[in-house]
Protein backbone atom coordinates (compact mmCIF):
# COMPACT_ATOMS: atom_id res chain seq x y z
CA UNK A 1 0.00 0.00 0.00
CA UNK A 2 1.20 3.65 -0.87
CA UNK A 3 1.75 6.57 1.62
CA UNK A 4 -1.42 8.25 0.70
CA UNK A 5 -4.19 5.61 -0.92
CA UNK A 6 -8.16 7.20 -1.54
CA UNK A 7 -9.98 4.02 -2.66
CA UNK A 8 -13.56 4.14 -4.45
CA UNK A 9 -14.52 7.70 -3.27
CA UNK A 10 -17.62 8.01 -3.99
CA UNK A 11 -18.97 11.80 -2.71
CA UNK A 12 -22.51 13.21 -3.33
CA UNK A 13 -23.31 16.99 -2.42
CA UNK A 14 -27.10 17.20 -0.86
CA UNK A 15 -28.44 20.14 -0.20
CA UNK A 16 -30.64 18.55 2.35
CA UNK A 17 -30.93 15.23 3.75
CA UNK A 18 -33.60 14.17 1.43
CA UNK A 19 -32.24 16.01 -1.66
CA UNK A 20 -31.31 12.89 -3.66
CA UNK A 21 -28.10 14.86 -4.36
CA UNK A 22 -25.58 15.51 -6.99
CA UNK A 23 -22.64 12.80 -6.96
CA UNK A 24 -19.75 14.58 -7.49
CA UNK A 25 -16.93 12.20 -6.66
CA UNK A 26 -17.23 8.56 -7.96
CA UNK A 27 -14.65 5.27 -8.44
CA UNK A 28 -11.81 7.62 -7.44
CA UNK A 29 -9.14 5.81 -6.71
CA UNK A 30 -5.44 7.38 -6.32
CA UNK A 31 -2.38 6.35 -4.40
CA UNK A 32 0.49 9.06 -3.29
CA UNK A 33 4.07 8.77 -2.32
CA UNK A 34 5.38 10.20 0.22
CA UNK A 35 7.45 13.30 -0.31
CA UNK A 36 5.43 13.52 -3.91
CA UNK A 37 4.49 16.48 -5.32
CA UNK A 38 1.42 15.39 -7.06
CA UNK A 39 -1.23 18.34 -8.90
CA UNK A 40 -4.43 17.49 -9.57
CA UNK A 41 -6.55 19.08 -12.50
CA UNK A 42 -9.58 18.81 -13.80
CA UNK A 43 -12.92 20.74 -15.69
CA UNK A 44 -14.87 23.20 -13.45
CA UNK A 45 -17.45 21.04 -11.27
CA UNK A 46 -15.03 17.92 -11.63
CA UNK A 47 -15.16 17.29 -7.81
CA UNK A 48 -11.40 18.21 -6.96
CA UNK A 49 -11.76 20.00 -4.09
CA UNK A 50 -14.54 17.86 -2.77
CA UNK A 51 -11.97 15.56 -3.23
CA UNK A 52 -9.46 17.35 -1.70
CA UNK A 53 -11.35 17.67 1.23
CA UNK A 54 -12.14 14.62 2.38
CA UNK A 55 -8.23 13.38 2.59
CA UNK A 56 -8.19 16.17 5.12
CA UNK A 57 -11.16 14.86 6.36
CA UNK A 58 -13.34 18.00 6.11
CA UNK A 59 -15.84 15.91 3.90
CA UNK A 60 -16.64 12.20 4.47
CA UNK A 61 -17.75 10.90 1.64
CA UNK A 62 -20.40 8.36 1.13
CA UNK A 63 -18.70 5.76 -0.25
CA UNK A 64 -14.67 4.78 -0.09
CA UNK A 65 -12.42 5.68 2.15
CA UNK A 66 -8.64 7.33 2.65
CA UNK A 67 -6.02 5.65 3.90
CA UNK A 68 -2.51 7.11 5.41
CA UNK A 69 -0.43 4.42 5.77
CA UNK A 70 -3.05 2.42 5.97
CA UNK A 71 -5.02 3.99 8.85
CA UNK A 72 -8.11 4.80 7.89
CA UNK A 73 -9.15 8.49 8.42
CA UNK A 74 -12.25 9.76 9.65
CA UNK A 75 -11.35 13.75 11.32
CA UNK A 76 -9.02 16.21 10.09
CA UNK A 77 -5.48 15.06 11.78
CA UNK A 78 -1.98 16.46 12.68
CA UNK A 79 -0.16 15.21 9.50
CA UNK A 80 -2.26 16.90 7.04
CA UNK A 81 -2.87 20.52 6.40
CA UNK A 82 -4.67 22.78 4.56
CA UNK A 83 -3.75 26.05 2.44
CA UNK A 84 -7.35 27.16 1.46
CA UNK A 85 -7.76 29.31 -1.64
CA UNK A 86 -9.45 32.24 -0.43
CA UNK A 87 -6.64 32.17 2.49
CA UNK A 88 -9.05 31.50 5.31
CA UNK A 89 -6.92 33.80 7.39
CA UNK A 90 -8.42 35.21 10.21
CA UNK A 91 -9.05 39.09 9.49
CA UNK A 92 -9.06 40.35 13.33
CA UNK A 93 -5.17 38.83 13.58
CA UNK A 94 -2.04 39.96 12.41
CA UNK A 95 0.13 37.55 10.60
CA UNK A 96 1.91 35.79 13.18
CA UNK A 97 -0.97 35.12 14.86
CA UNK A 98 -2.53 34.05 12.12
CA UNK A 99 0.38 31.65 11.79
CA UNK A 100 0.47 30.63 15.22
CA UNK A 101 -3.37 29.92 14.67
CA UNK A 102 -3.03 26.13 13.87
CA UNK A 103 -0.35 25.75 16.66
CA UNK A 104 -3.06 26.46 19.11
CA UNK A 105 -4.60 23.50 19.17
CA UNK A 106 -1.11 21.60 20.27
CA UNK A 107 0.95 21.45 23.46
CA UNK A 108 3.86 23.28 22.12
CA UNK A 109 6.12 25.46 24.84
CA UNK A 110 5.58 29.27 23.83
CA UNK A 111 9.58 29.84 23.10
CA UNK A 112 8.92 26.97 20.91
CA UNK A 113 5.62 28.27 19.16
CA UNK A 114 7.59 31.64 18.56
CA UNK A 115 10.13 30.17 17.20
CA UNK A 116 8.07 27.78 14.85
CA UNK A 117 6.00 31.23 13.53
CA UNK A 118 9.29 32.80 13.34
CA UNK A 119 10.54 30.45 10.85
CA UNK A 120 7.64 30.09 8.77
CA UNK A 121 7.18 33.73 8.56
CA UNK A 122 10.67 34.05 7.30
CA UNK A 123 10.34 30.86 4.82
CA UNK A 124 7.95 32.23 3.11
CA UNK A 125 9.37 35.53 2.60
CA UNK A 126 6.85 37.64 5.02
CA UNK A 127 9.80 38.46 7.85
CA UNK A 128 9.04 42.72 8.53
CA UNK A 129 5.30 42.01 7.93
CA UNK A 130 4.32 40.03 10.95
CA UNK A 131 2.03 42.79 12.77
CA UNK A 132 0.72 43.47 9.72
CA UNK A 133 -3.36 42.69 9.19
CA UNK A 134 -4.80 40.21 6.30
CA UNK A 135 -6.38 43.35 4.71
CA UNK A 136 -3.05 45.27 4.45
CA UNK A 137 -1.56 42.69 2.22
CA UNK A 138 -1.52 41.98 -1.40
CA UNK A 139 -3.02 38.41 -2.14
CA UNK A 140 0.33 36.77 -2.84
CA UNK A 141 1.15 37.85 0.40
CA UNK A 142 -1.73 36.85 2.05
CA UNK A 143 -1.30 33.32 0.47
CA UNK A 144 2.21 33.03 1.90
CA UNK A 145 0.82 33.74 5.84
CA UNK A 146 -1.38 30.37 4.69
CA UNK A 147 1.03 28.71 3.48
CA UNK A 148 3.16 29.50 6.27
CA UNK A 149 -0.17 28.75 8.88
CA UNK A 150 -0.22 25.30 7.41
CA UNK A 151 3.77 24.78 7.20
CA UNK A 152 4.08 25.57 11.07
CA UNK A 153 2.12 22.97 12.13
CA UNK A 154 4.78 21.06 10.35
CA UNK A 155 2.53 18.14 8.32
CA UNK A 156 3.89 15.38 6.47
CA UNK A 157 0.80 16.43 4.00
CA UNK A 158 -0.05 19.88 2.18
CA UNK A 159 -3.73 19.73 0.84
CA UNK A 160 -3.04 22.47 -1.32
CA UNK A 161 -6.68 23.87 -2.62
CA UNK A 162 -6.71 26.31 -5.54
CA UNK A 163 -4.05 28.12 -3.49
CA UNK A 164 -3.21 30.51 -6.15
CA UNK A 165 -6.34 31.11 -7.78
CA UNK A 166 -7.34 34.37 -6.10
CA UNK A 167 -3.67 35.80 -7.17
CA UNK A 168 -2.60 37.73 -10.07
CA UNK A 169 -1.09 36.25 -12.81
CA UNK A 170 2.50 37.36 -12.47
CA UNK A 171 2.43 37.24 -8.52
CA UNK A 172 1.04 33.35 -9.56
CA UNK A 173 4.65 32.69 -11.45
CA UNK A 174 6.19 33.97 -8.28
CA UNK A 175 4.59 31.71 -6.02
CA UNK A 176 5.00 28.82 -7.56
CA UNK A 177 8.49 28.82 -8.32
CA UNK A 178 8.86 29.90 -4.19
CA UNK A 179 6.38 26.81 -3.67
CA UNK A 180 9.06 24.16 -4.82
CA UNK A 181 11.97 26.20 -2.98
CA UNK A 182 9.74 25.38 0.21
CA UNK A 183 8.74 21.92 -1.12
CA UNK A 184 12.40 21.16 -1.90
CA UNK A 185 13.45 22.03 2.45
CA UNK A 186 10.85 20.86 3.98
CA UNK A 187 9.98 17.28 2.28
CA UNK A 188 6.31 17.29 2.56
CA UNK A 189 3.78 15.16 0.68
CA UNK A 190 1.92 17.69 -1.66
CA UNK A 191 -1.84 17.00 -3.01
CA UNK A 192 -2.50 20.56 -5.34
CA UNK A 193 -5.50 21.25 -6.88
CA UNK A 194 -5.27 23.77 -10.08
CA UNK A 195 -7.51 24.76 -13.05
CA UNK A 196 -3.74 25.78 -14.78
CA UNK A 197 -2.30 23.00 -17.18
CA UNK A 198 0.88 25.46 -16.82
CA UNK A 199 1.14 25.37 -12.79
CA UNK A 200 0.05 21.51 -13.07
CA UNK A 201 3.27 20.39 -14.95
CA UNK A 202 5.48 23.23 -13.59
CA UNK A 203 5.21 21.88 -9.60
CA UNK A 204 4.48 18.02 -10.45
CA UNK A 205 6.12 14.66 -10.04
CA UNK A 206 2.52 13.62 -11.22
CA UNK A 207 -0.47 14.80 -12.70
CA UNK A 208 -3.73 13.68 -11.99
CA UNK A 209 -6.60 14.18 -14.61
CA UNK A 210 -9.75 14.13 -13.46
CA UNK A 211 -12.76 13.25 -15.23
CA UNK A 212 -15.81 16.05 -15.84
CA UNK A 213 -18.64 15.31 -12.78
CA UNK A 214 -19.34 13.10 -11.41
CA UNK A 215 -15.11 13.21 -11.25
CA UNK A 216 -12.78 10.19 -11.64
CA UNK A 217 -8.85 10.02 -12.43
CA UNK A 218 -8.78 9.77 -16.10
CA UNK A 219 -5.11 9.57 -16.48
CA UNK A 220 -2.41 10.13 -14.70
CA UNK A 221 0.64 11.39 -16.29
CA UNK A 222 4.41 11.29 -14.59
CA UNK A 223 6.57 14.44 -14.99
CA UNK A 224 9.87 13.70 -15.87
CA UNK A 225 11.29 17.72 -16.13
CA UNK A 226 14.64 17.97 -13.82
CA UNK A 227 14.52 19.83 -10.61
CA UNK A 228 14.78 22.10 -9.22
CA UNK A 229 13.01 23.27 -12.16
CA UNK A 230 12.91 27.65 -13.12
CA UNK A 231 11.24 29.94 -14.57
CA UNK A 232 12.49 28.89 -18.52
CA UNK A 233 11.61 25.40 -18.18
CA UNK A 234 7.84 26.52 -19.18
CA UNK A 235 9.37 27.36 -22.41
CA UNK A 236 11.53 24.13 -23.09
CA UNK A 237 10.11 21.66 -26.08
CA UNK A 238 9.21 18.90 -23.17
CA UNK A 239 7.02 21.18 -21.35
CA UNK A 240 5.41 22.18 -24.70
CA UNK A 241 4.89 18.77 -25.02
CA UNK A 242 3.16 18.06 -21.58
CA UNK A 243 0.99 20.43 -21.95
CA UNK A 244 -0.37 19.01 -25.24
CA UNK A 245 -0.33 15.61 -23.52
CA UNK A 246 -2.60 17.08 -20.42
CA UNK A 247 -4.86 19.32 -22.99
CA UNK A 248 -5.40 16.45 -24.83
CA UNK A 249 -6.79 14.73 -21.97
CA UNK A 250 -8.60 17.62 -20.42
CA UNK A 251 -10.13 18.87 -23.40
CA UNK A 252 -13.11 16.48 -23.81
CA UNK A 253 -13.83 16.95 -19.84
CA UNK A 254 -13.92 20.31 -20.47
CA UNK A 255 -15.97 20.57 -23.27
CA UNK A 256 -18.69 17.65 -21.94
CA UNK A 257 -18.72 20.27 -18.54
CA UNK A 258 -19.33 22.95 -21.70
CA UNK A 259 -22.22 21.10 -23.20
CA UNK A 260 -24.23 20.76 -20.16
CA UNK A 261 -23.31 24.11 -18.57
CA UNK A 262 -22.74 24.21 -15.02
CA UNK A 263 -20.99 26.52 -13.42
CA UNK A 264 -20.15 25.06 -10.37
CA UNK A 265 -16.25 25.32 -9.23
CA UNK A 266 -14.30 22.76 -7.13
CA UNK B 1 7.95 40.42 -3.54
CA UNK B 2 5.68 42.27 -5.33
CA UNK B 3 6.78 45.64 -5.32
CA UNK B 4 3.02 47.64 -5.73
CA UNK B 5 2.32 45.84 -2.85
CA UNK B 6 5.50 47.06 -0.51
CA UNK B 7 4.79 50.77 -1.40
CA UNK B 8 1.36 50.39 -0.25
CA UNK B 9 2.24 49.14 3.01
CA UNK B 10 4.88 52.07 3.80
CA UNK B 11 3.86 54.54 6.17
CA UNK B 12 2.08 57.17 4.34
CA UNK B 13 3.31 60.74 5.35
CA UNK B 14 0.77 63.45 4.68
CA UNK B 15 2.32 66.77 3.88
CA UNK B 16 -0.59 68.95 5.03
CA UNK B 17 -1.56 66.90 8.19
CA UNK B 18 2.66 66.86 8.53
CA UNK B 19 2.97 70.47 8.83
CA UNK B 20 2.75 72.25 12.10
CA UNK B 21 1.27 75.33 10.70
CA UNK B 22 -2.00 77.22 10.78
CA UNK B 23 -2.93 75.54 7.80
CA UNK B 24 -2.17 72.91 8.87
CA UNK B 25 -3.79 72.52 12.01
CA UNK B 26 -6.77 73.89 10.11
CA UNK B 27 -6.73 70.49 7.93
CA UNK B 28 -6.05 68.47 10.57
CA UNK B 29 -9.37 69.22 12.71
CA UNK B 30 -11.35 70.39 9.53
CA UNK B 31 -14.12 68.23 10.37
CA UNK B 32 -15.26 69.49 14.09
CA UNK B 33 -13.89 72.75 13.07
CA UNK B 34 -16.82 73.53 10.71
CA UNK B 35 -19.07 71.52 12.34
CA UNK B 36 -17.98 73.72 15.83
CA UNK B 37 -18.82 76.65 13.24
CA UNK B 38 -22.12 75.53 12.09
CA UNK B 39 -23.81 74.83 15.90
CA UNK B 40 -22.28 78.75 17.39
CA UNK B 41 -24.31 80.19 13.97
CA UNK B 42 -27.26 78.45 14.94
CA UNK B 43 -26.98 79.41 18.23
CA UNK B 44 -26.48 83.33 17.57
CA UNK B 45 -28.96 83.11 15.11
CA UNK B 46 -31.29 81.52 17.52
CA UNK B 47 -30.87 84.23 20.37
CA UNK B 48 -30.70 87.11 17.69
CA UNK B 49 -34.54 85.41 17.01
CA UNK B 50 -35.79 85.06 19.99
CA UNK B 51 -34.42 89.16 21.13
CA UNK B 52 -35.77 90.88 18.24
CA UNK B 53 -39.09 88.51 18.71
CA UNK B 54 -38.90 87.21 15.21
CA UNK B 55 -40.67 83.97 16.58
CA UNK B 56 -42.40 83.87 19.77
CA UNK B 57 -40.15 83.20 22.77
CA UNK B 58 -43.09 81.27 24.35
CA UNK B 59 -42.36 78.53 21.67
CA UNK B 60 -38.56 78.86 21.13
CA UNK B 61 -37.06 80.36 23.89
CA UNK B 62 -33.36 81.24 23.74
CA UNK B 63 -29.92 80.06 24.40
CA UNK B 64 -29.70 82.53 27.01
CA UNK B 65 -32.49 81.73 28.74
CA UNK B 66 -31.93 77.64 28.13
CA UNK B 67 -28.27 78.82 29.95
CA UNK B 68 -30.13 79.95 32.84
CA UNK B 69 -32.76 77.42 33.01
CA UNK B 70 -29.69 74.84 33.43
CA UNK B 71 -28.09 76.34 35.98
CA UNK B 72 -31.29 76.60 38.28
CA UNK B 73 -32.03 73.38 37.23
CA UNK B 74 -28.43 71.90 38.48
CA UNK B 75 -28.13 74.07 41.51
CA UNK B 76 -31.44 72.65 42.91
CA UNK B 77 -31.13 69.26 44.84
CA UNK B 78 -34.45 68.25 43.90
CA UNK B 79 -33.14 67.91 40.00
CA UNK B 80 -30.36 65.69 40.91
CA UNK B 81 -33.26 62.67 42.30
CA UNK B 82 -35.12 63.05 38.94
CA UNK B 83 -31.80 62.63 37.50
CA UNK B 84 -30.79 59.92 39.23
CA UNK B 85 -34.00 58.02 38.79
CA UNK B 86 -33.57 57.74 35.04
CA UNK B 87 -30.19 57.02 35.52
CA UNK B 88 -30.83 53.90 37.28
CA UNK B 89 -34.00 52.63 35.36
CA UNK B 90 -31.47 53.08 32.06
CA UNK B 91 -28.78 51.37 33.43
CA UNK B 92 -30.43 48.99 34.89
CA UNK B 93 -32.54 48.40 32.11
CA UNK B 94 -29.99 48.58 29.68
CA UNK B 95 -27.62 46.32 31.64
CA UNK B 96 -30.38 43.56 31.57
CA UNK B 97 -30.79 44.35 27.82
CA UNK B 98 -26.55 43.47 27.36
CA UNK B 99 -26.76 40.54 29.19
CA UNK B 100 -29.97 38.88 28.00
CA UNK B 101 -29.19 39.60 24.24
CA UNK B 102 -25.68 39.30 24.13
CA UNK B 103 -25.70 36.15 25.93
CA UNK B 104 -29.15 34.77 24.69
CA UNK B 105 -27.94 35.26 21.42
CA UNK B 106 -24.98 34.03 21.15
CA UNK B 107 -26.71 30.94 22.40
CA UNK B 108 -29.51 30.48 20.09
CA UNK B 109 -27.24 31.74 17.03
CA UNK B 110 -24.97 28.82 17.42
CA UNK B 111 -27.57 26.49 18.30
CA UNK B 112 -29.54 26.80 14.97
CA UNK B 113 -32.65 24.52 15.92
CA UNK B 114 -33.23 27.40 19.08
CA UNK B 115 -33.09 29.67 16.34
CA UNK B 116 -35.71 28.45 14.64
CA UNK B 117 -37.96 27.92 17.42
CA UNK B 118 -37.41 31.43 19.01
CA UNK B 119 -37.37 33.11 15.78
CA UNK B 120 -41.05 34.06 15.89
CA UNK B 121 -41.47 35.27 18.97
CA UNK B 122 -38.39 37.28 18.51
CA UNK B 123 -39.80 38.58 15.27
CA UNK B 124 -43.02 39.21 16.69
CA UNK B 125 -41.73 41.59 19.66
CA UNK B 126 -39.17 43.36 17.62
CA UNK B 127 -41.80 44.28 15.19
CA UNK B 128 -44.66 45.34 18.19
CA UNK B 129 -44.42 49.14 19.18
CA UNK B 130 -42.83 48.56 22.86
CA UNK B 131 -44.63 52.07 23.50
CA UNK B 132 -48.04 50.06 22.95
CA UNK B 133 -46.95 47.60 25.47
CA UNK B 134 -46.62 50.39 28.63
CA UNK B 135 -50.15 50.12 29.66
CA UNK B 136 -49.92 46.18 29.94
CA UNK B 137 -46.24 46.86 31.65
CA UNK B 138 -47.53 49.46 33.93
CA UNK B 139 -50.27 47.16 35.32
CA UNK B 140 -47.61 44.28 35.97
CA UNK B 141 -45.15 46.23 37.13
CA UNK B 142 -46.85 49.47 38.79
CA UNK B 143 -45.50 53.19 38.15
CA UNK B 144 -42.28 52.96 39.38
CA UNK B 145 -38.80 52.43 38.53
CA UNK B 146 -39.70 48.53 37.53
CA UNK B 147 -41.81 49.14 34.65
CA UNK B 148 -39.45 51.98 33.28
CA UNK B 149 -36.60 49.47 33.11
CA UNK B 150 -38.61 47.00 31.58
CA UNK B 151 -39.50 49.30 28.98
CA UNK B 152 -35.83 50.01 28.64
CA UNK B 153 -34.75 46.26 28.33
CA UNK B 154 -37.62 45.36 25.82
CA UNK B 155 -36.21 48.37 23.39
CA UNK B 156 -32.52 47.60 23.73
CA UNK B 157 -32.50 44.04 23.66
CA UNK B 158 -33.88 43.05 20.68
CA UNK B 159 -31.47 45.06 18.74
CA UNK B 160 -28.72 43.28 20.48
CA UNK B 161 -29.91 40.41 20.64
CA UNK B 162 -31.28 40.53 16.45
CA UNK B 163 -27.69 41.54 15.84
CA UNK B 164 -25.18 39.26 17.48
CA UNK B 165 -27.34 36.33 16.16
CA UNK B 166 -27.34 37.87 12.32
CA UNK B 167 -23.26 38.29 13.85
CA UNK B 168 -23.29 34.82 14.31
CA UNK B 169 -24.44 32.97 11.40
CA UNK B 170 -22.46 36.02 9.22
CA UNK B 171 -19.42 33.82 10.35
CA UNK B 172 -17.56 32.91 7.06
CA UNK B 173 -17.48 29.12 6.82
CA UNK B 174 -14.68 28.95 5.56
CA UNK B 175 -13.04 30.18 8.42
CA UNK B 176 -14.97 27.75 10.41
CA UNK B 177 -13.68 25.29 8.22
CA UNK B 178 -9.69 26.04 8.13
CA UNK B 179 -10.40 26.04 12.61
CA UNK B 180 -11.90 22.35 11.80
CA UNK B 181 -8.93 21.33 9.20
CA UNK B 182 -6.63 22.15 12.63
CA UNK B 183 -8.01 19.86 14.76
CA UNK B 184 -10.09 23.29 16.75
CA UNK B 185 -13.43 21.50 18.67
CA UNK B 186 -16.47 22.92 19.07
CA UNK B 187 -15.54 25.11 21.74
CA UNK B 188 -12.30 26.74 20.42
CA UNK B 189 -14.50 27.10 17.03
CA UNK B 190 -16.78 29.23 18.90
CA UNK B 191 -14.37 30.87 21.26
CA UNK B 192 -11.84 32.11 18.02
CA UNK B 193 -12.99 32.29 15.41
CA UNK B 194 -16.73 32.96 15.97
CA UNK B 195 -17.18 34.88 18.76
CA UNK B 196 -14.59 37.93 17.41
CA UNK B 197 -16.11 37.21 14.18
CA UNK B 198 -19.35 38.48 15.21
CA UNK B 199 -18.06 41.31 17.72
CA UNK B 200 -18.36 43.99 15.11
CA UNK B 201 -22.23 43.14 14.84
CA UNK B 202 -22.97 42.92 18.10
CA UNK B 203 -21.37 46.06 18.77
CA UNK B 204 -23.65 47.53 16.21
CA UNK B 205 -26.49 46.10 17.83
CA UNK B 206 -25.38 47.61 20.89
CA UNK B 207 -25.12 51.24 19.35
CA UNK B 208 -28.49 50.85 18.40
CA UNK B 209 -29.88 49.29 21.90
CA UNK B 210 -28.43 52.40 23.62
CA UNK B 211 -30.41 54.57 21.12
CA UNK B 212 -33.36 52.94 21.97
CA UNK B 213 -32.94 51.94 25.47
CA UNK B 214 -32.63 56.16 26.24
CA UNK B 215 -35.97 56.93 24.34
CA UNK B 216 -37.42 53.81 26.39
CA UNK B 217 -37.30 55.62 29.94
CA UNK B 218 -37.95 59.19 28.72
CA UNK B 219 -41.23 57.65 27.02
CA UNK B 220 -42.14 55.17 30.13
CA UNK B 221 -41.81 58.13 32.49
CA UNK B 222 -43.77 60.37 30.07
CA UNK B 223 -46.85 58.21 30.30
CA UNK B 224 -46.78 57.80 34.24
CA UNK B 225 -44.62 58.50 37.09
CA UNK B 226 -43.64 60.63 39.68
CA UNK B 227 -39.99 61.51 39.39
CA UNK B 228 -37.54 61.45 36.02
CA UNK B 229 -36.23 63.46 33.31
CA UNK B 230 -38.91 62.03 30.77
CA UNK B 231 -41.68 63.15 34.00
CA UNK B 232 -39.81 66.72 34.14
CA UNK B 233 -40.13 67.19 30.54
CA UNK B 234 -43.94 66.39 30.57
CA UNK B 235 -44.24 68.85 33.37
CA UNK B 236 -42.46 71.41 31.95
CA UNK B 237 -44.16 71.49 28.73
CA UNK B 238 -47.47 71.54 30.49
CA UNK B 239 -46.62 74.58 31.79
CA UNK B 240 -44.94 76.08 29.11
CA UNK B 241 -41.65 75.97 30.15
CA UNK B 242 -39.66 76.00 27.15
CA UNK B 243 -36.44 77.18 28.47
CA UNK B 244 -36.30 74.22 30.98
CA UNK B 245 -38.17 71.78 28.35
CA UNK B 246 -35.22 72.59 25.62
CA UNK B 247 -32.50 71.95 28.70
CA UNK B 248 -33.92 68.64 29.77
CA UNK B 249 -34.29 67.79 26.02
CA UNK B 250 -30.70 68.56 25.48
CA UNK B 251 -29.61 66.39 28.41
CA UNK B 252 -31.04 63.45 26.73
CA UNK B 253 -28.93 64.64 23.73
CA UNK B 254 -25.56 64.69 25.22
CA UNK B 255 -26.09 61.56 26.51
CA UNK B 256 -26.93 59.93 23.37
CA UNK B 257 -24.24 61.91 21.52
CA UNK B 258 -21.54 60.98 24.49
CA UNK B 259 -22.51 57.09 24.58
CA UNK B 260 -22.57 56.89 20.80
CA UNK B 261 -19.26 58.32 21.09
CA UNK B 262 -17.97 56.00 23.89
CA UNK B 263 -19.08 52.64 21.99
CA UNK B 264 -16.94 53.96 19.19
CA UNK B 265 -13.92 54.03 20.69
CA UNK B 266 -14.26 50.40 22.38
CA UNK B 267 -15.44 49.30 18.47
CA UNK B 268 -11.86 50.88 17.21
CA UNK B 269 -10.25 49.00 20.44
CA UNK B 270 -11.67 45.71 20.14
CA UNK B 271 -11.80 45.79 16.49
CA UNK B 272 -8.46 47.15 15.55
CA UNK B 273 -7.79 45.50 12.49
CA UNK B 274 -11.13 47.54 10.63
CA UNK B 275 -10.38 50.38 11.12
CA UNK B 276 -5.97 49.97 10.97
CA UNK B 277 -6.60 50.67 7.12
CA UNK B 278 -3.40 50.39 4.93
CA UNK B 279 -1.31 52.10 7.73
Amino acid sequence: MSYLEAKNIKIIYRKSPDDPGLVAVENLNLSVNKGEFVTIVGPSGCGKSTFLMSVDGLIRPDQGEVYIEGKKISSPGPERAVVFQEFALLPWRTVESNVAFGLEFRDIPPNEKKQTIDKYVKMVGLAGFEKHYPHQLSGGMRQRAGLARALSVNPEILLMDEPFAAIDAQTREIMGTELLRIWDREKKTVLFVTHSIDESIYLADRIVIMSARPGRVKEIIDVKLPRPRRFEVKSSMEFVEYRKRVWQTLEEEVKKVMDYGTDESG
Amino acid sequence: MEQTNQDKILPEVDAITARKTFRGRFFRNERWLIGAATIVLFLVVWEVAGRKNWVDQTFISRPSLVVRAAIQMLTSPDFYGHLSVSAIEFFVGFAAALLVGVGFGLFIGWYKNLEYSFEPFIMALYSTPRDALIPLIIIWLGIGLYSKMAVVFLGAVFPILVNTVAGIQNVDPVLIRAAKSFGAKERAIFRKVVLPASLPYMIAGIRLGVGRGLIGFVIGEMYVAEKGIGFLIMRAGSVLKTDDLLFLVSIIAGVGVLSNQLIRKFEEKVSRWRFERSV
